[in-house]
């Protein structure tokens, strides 16, 4: 009789998940992976919408470009202000509808279509136990003696090609001087963020391009208190990760819901622990104390997409042709 | 007759599924027509690491070659087989292990910073061909070593008789014997090297290090410029399959049969003994020690890797079984020499391109993403197929040869002879190609990075994700379990083949 009950049961629950809507969000690999944010992101908005959501993992961009206008996807999570312009211009996105007011970020948001989940500043992160004196400006970063840099390839790496933008915006007509400058500490030039980091913590390089919220993860985790970022008097870059929805969503309530959920405090206070950088829509006062007590630059450099897309061919190939000496 | 019309049918599928998604990209996107300086550089680079990198380990494999066939110890036959072991390790294992030796903190430079000398540094253009060295050399002295037995003995004896000088006895014996297959051996390096993607990733040090395949990931992912994609997947084919068609014109081995003498080593001078034992074990060094520092740093956390992880192996271990069998059932299709050509296009063509391409065309027929597994398997496939032929190509060419028409004369036609004759006579290459494939196909991060939805990972997938999630230790463990699935799948397979 019980296993009757046990087998009626199943049969109803897959019935009922058979029944619910699907929201289909394409999100990147880490991202959806256990030790990303989207397993707890999907268990809070399951248990609020009547609905199954379901991420699909991989490389945004180029997968919503050869799909088209024939994409599942009805949320993408975890683009970033770099590729926002391409992405505009795919026409596949419409406005996010939610307001900018309720976002507290270090520049003011206008964007009506792509809206920012989490953000960060990137930031060289070192070893106290081998730098004990950080460089505080690029000059010194470029002075350094002994140290290696490990940074990303900005035609592979988002936080590569911040960084060219960050130097190029501080350096202008002098950006190619400087890497070339830079180049002697720069230890090698990896294909994205993962790579770089691995060799950092391995030993390899005595410092990273990372992000200054990166300690974080070093400190609760790990409870290791020597891996700090430099911050810089010059200001840094800030970094911001976005969401957005598909204009072709054939699930369009469910994918408002969904970005009313991004800005819910449920939500932003799953982003620190699980994406280790900082909540996009609360105060300072509000996050987690290992994170409102991390080390952050006075001022923030963020170039807009319509600029950024004017620099970036030059900055990059400035970059390649020092680096190629 | 029939022969060469399963040889026919075979190579135009073949290019029909190598080139079709290639076609089908360009047709989406169109074909950048110009070469910018970065891209001239790509391809520049890329020739002259790949021909710096196939020379350096055509090189070293004479010494090493020469040794092993001149001295006779315990365990040499061991050693021999176990030289093809960083041609079957995943490339992002055996870089991970490379850094562990040779990197700034690796175990080299701590050594020389103990007694007090300079560094090394892996990075930049000779950590590539470093890299590229640790692959190939064993494959060259393997192939070298083979090449040299063959030589019967008796002209060993014959030219020890007549007491010739060094250089005499060397323009004498090896001479003709390296002439015949060292071009060869550096063409199909070179080849292997010029589609050389990981290894420039990590080891490259910079943008002066860019191969083409990385320029091509670079604007396929980054720039979503599928048109540059497409233009520089076209060059890399012409360029790899040059390379390939020349390299056909220029190798024609030939067997001399001898009466099976072994060589005996009576007559080695103490000195030539002492070099020989060095080089042997310097050789040995090089090629294990990143193996085993990998073995050493992952261990202990192998057994408390997370559930996905395992899941993650599993779906690598039935890709590997999959395509395993798609490649070598296709090398079998194409074990002549005209196969031979076509099959190499798989080492020619960028996996990316191929991927998307794929993806383009099996859209108009439905969700291409239920077809993840079976695409990535096939894609792997034609990946390993170049070597797949190789190895069976010779038997295969041997059997038809010998056997045919004696098999013809008692009337074993058709299906049946492919099963009484040729699957019999081939099962130890069949065996040894199978365990090839399914290990190349183990360490490929493959097309799945395109395809993969949230449930779909592989086994190198995963550990891309536990680097991207500050996880480095897992990821060493991860890496230990892909090198232990890769060298166990290729071990099972070749037992197999020499048992059944």
């Amino acid at each position: 009789m019980k296993f009757l009950i046990f087998l009626t049961g199943i049969f109803l629950a897959t019935l009922a998940s058979a029944n619910k809507p699907v929201l289909t969000v394409y999100a990147p690999d880490y991202f959806v992976s256990e030790w990303g944010p989207g397993p707890s992101i999907e268990e809070a908005f399951e248990k609020t919408c009547e609905c199954d959501l379901k991420f699909s993992a991989g490389d945004l961009l180029p997968r919503l470009i050869l799909e088209g206008s024939s994409t599942e996807a009805d949320i993408v999570i975890g683009l970033n202000t770099d590729v926002t312009k391409k992405a505009r211009e795919t026409d596949l996105f419409a406005p996010h509808e939610q307001n900018n007011e309720a976002l507290f970020l270090p520049i003011k948001w206008s964007d009506n279509t792509f809206l920012p989940f989490n953000w960060s500043y990137v930031s060289f992160v070192y070893d106290e136990t081998k730098i004990s004196q950080p460089p505080k400006s690029f000059d010194e970063l470029a002075n350094m003696k002994n140290n290696k840099i490990v940074i990303q390839d900005p035609r592979s790496s988002i936080s590569g090609l911040a960084l060219v933008l960050w130097v190029k915006e501080i350096y202008g007509e002098k950006a190619e001087e400087y890497w070339s400058k830079l180049a002697p500490n720069i230890l090698t030039v990896t294909k994205g963020w993962s790579e770089a980091y691995g060799l950092f913590t391995s030993g390899e390089a005595e410092m990273v391009l990372s992000f200054n919220t990166s300690p974080a993860y070093h400190i609760s985790v790990e409870e290791d208190q020597t891996k700090k970022a430099a911050i810089f008097d010059q200001g840094h870059y800030a970094y911001f990760e976005l969401v957005g929805k598909l204009r072709n969503s054939n699930q369009p309530e469910l994918a408002t819901k969904f970005m009313q959920f991004v800005l819910s405090s449920e939500f932003q206070s799953l982003i620190p622990f699980t994406n280790w950088s900082y909540p996009s829509a609360q105060e300072r006062s509000e996050w987690p104390e290992v994170f409102s007590k991390l080390p952050y630059p006075e001022k923030a450099y963020f170039v807009d997409e319509d600029k950024a897309d004017k620099m970036r061919k030059k900055a990059i190939e400035e970059w390649r042709a020092a680096l190629s000496q | 007759m029939a022969r060469s019309t399963v040889t026919i049918i075979c190579s135009v599928f073949l290019v029909g599924l190598l080139l079709g998604p290639l076609i089908s990209l360009i047709n989406f996107s169109g074909l950048s027509l110009s070469l910018s300086n970065s891209d001239i550089a790509a391809i520049k680079f890329t020739f002259v690491q790949a021909a710096y990198s196939a020379t350096l380990s055509t090189i070293l494999a004479i010494p090493v070659a020469k040794a092993l066939l001149r001295q006779n110890f315990w365990g040499k036959r061991f050693v021999v087989l176990i030289l093809g072991a960083p041609f079957i390790l995943p490339v992002i294992v055996a870089v991970l292990g490379l850094i562990l030796v040779f990197g700034n903190n690796g175990i080299v430079n701590n050594l020389l910073n103990l007694i007090g000398l300079g560094s090394v540094k892996i990075y930049g253009f000779w950590g590539v061909i470093l890299a590229h060295v640790f692959f190939n050399l064993p494959l060259a002295i393997r192939i070298l070593l083979q090449a040299l037995n063959d030589v019967p003995g008796e002209h060993y004896r014959l030219v020890s008789s007549l007491k010739l000088s060094f250089t005499q006895n060397f323009l004498a014996l090896e001479w003709p014997v390296l002439k015949k297959v060292c071009p060869g051996i550096w063409a199909v390096i070179f080849a292997i090297c010029l589609s050389s993607f990981a290894v420039a990733l990590t080891l490259g040090g910079g943008p002066k290090a860019t191969t083409v395949e990385l320029a091509i990931y670079q604007s396929f992912f980054y720039d979503l410029d599928f048109s540059k994609a497409a233009q520089l997947a076209l060059v890399q084919i012409v360029l790899v399959f040059s390379v390939v068609v020349a390299s056909q014109f220029i190798v024609k081995p030939k067997t001399v049969f001898g009466l099976d003498i072994k060589i005996s080593n009576h007559n080695l001078s103490d000195f030539q003994k002492i070099i020989d034992t060095v080089v042997i074990i310097i050789t040995l060094l090089f090629i294990f020690t990143p193996i085993l520092v990998i073995f050493f740093y992952g261990f202990s956390d192998v057994f408390s890797l997370p559930p996905s992880v395992f899941k993650a192996a599993s779906l690598s271990i039935q890709i590997a079984i999959l395509s395993s069998f798609l490649s070598v059932f296709l090398g079998l299709c194409l074990a002549t020499n005209t196969g031979e050509i076509f099959g190499s296009l798989g080492i020619a063509i960028s996996p990316i391109v191929m991927g998307a391409g794929t993806f383009l065309m099996l859209k108009n027929f439905g969700n291409p993403y239920l077809l993840a597994v079976p695409v990535t398997a096939m894609v792997n496939a034609l990946v390993s197929l170049p070597f797949v032929i190789r190895i069976l190509k010779p038997s295969a060419i041997e059997i038809r040869t010998e056997f045919e028409n004696l098999s013809r004369s008692v009337g074993l036609n058709g299906i049946y002879w492919v099963w009484w004759v040729f699957l019999r006579r081939l099962k130890r290459q069949i065996g040894f190609s199978l365990g090839v494939a399914s290990a190349l196909s183990m360490g490929d991060l493959g097309v799945i990075v395109l395809f993969g939805s949230g449930e779909i990972a592989t086994l190198p997938l995963k550990i891309y994700q536990l680097m991207g999630s500050y996880r480095v230790d897992e990821a060493l463990a991860s890496a230990l379990l892909l090198s232990l699935l890769a060298f166990g799948s290729f071990a099972l397979f070749d037992k197999l083949g020499r048992a059944l």
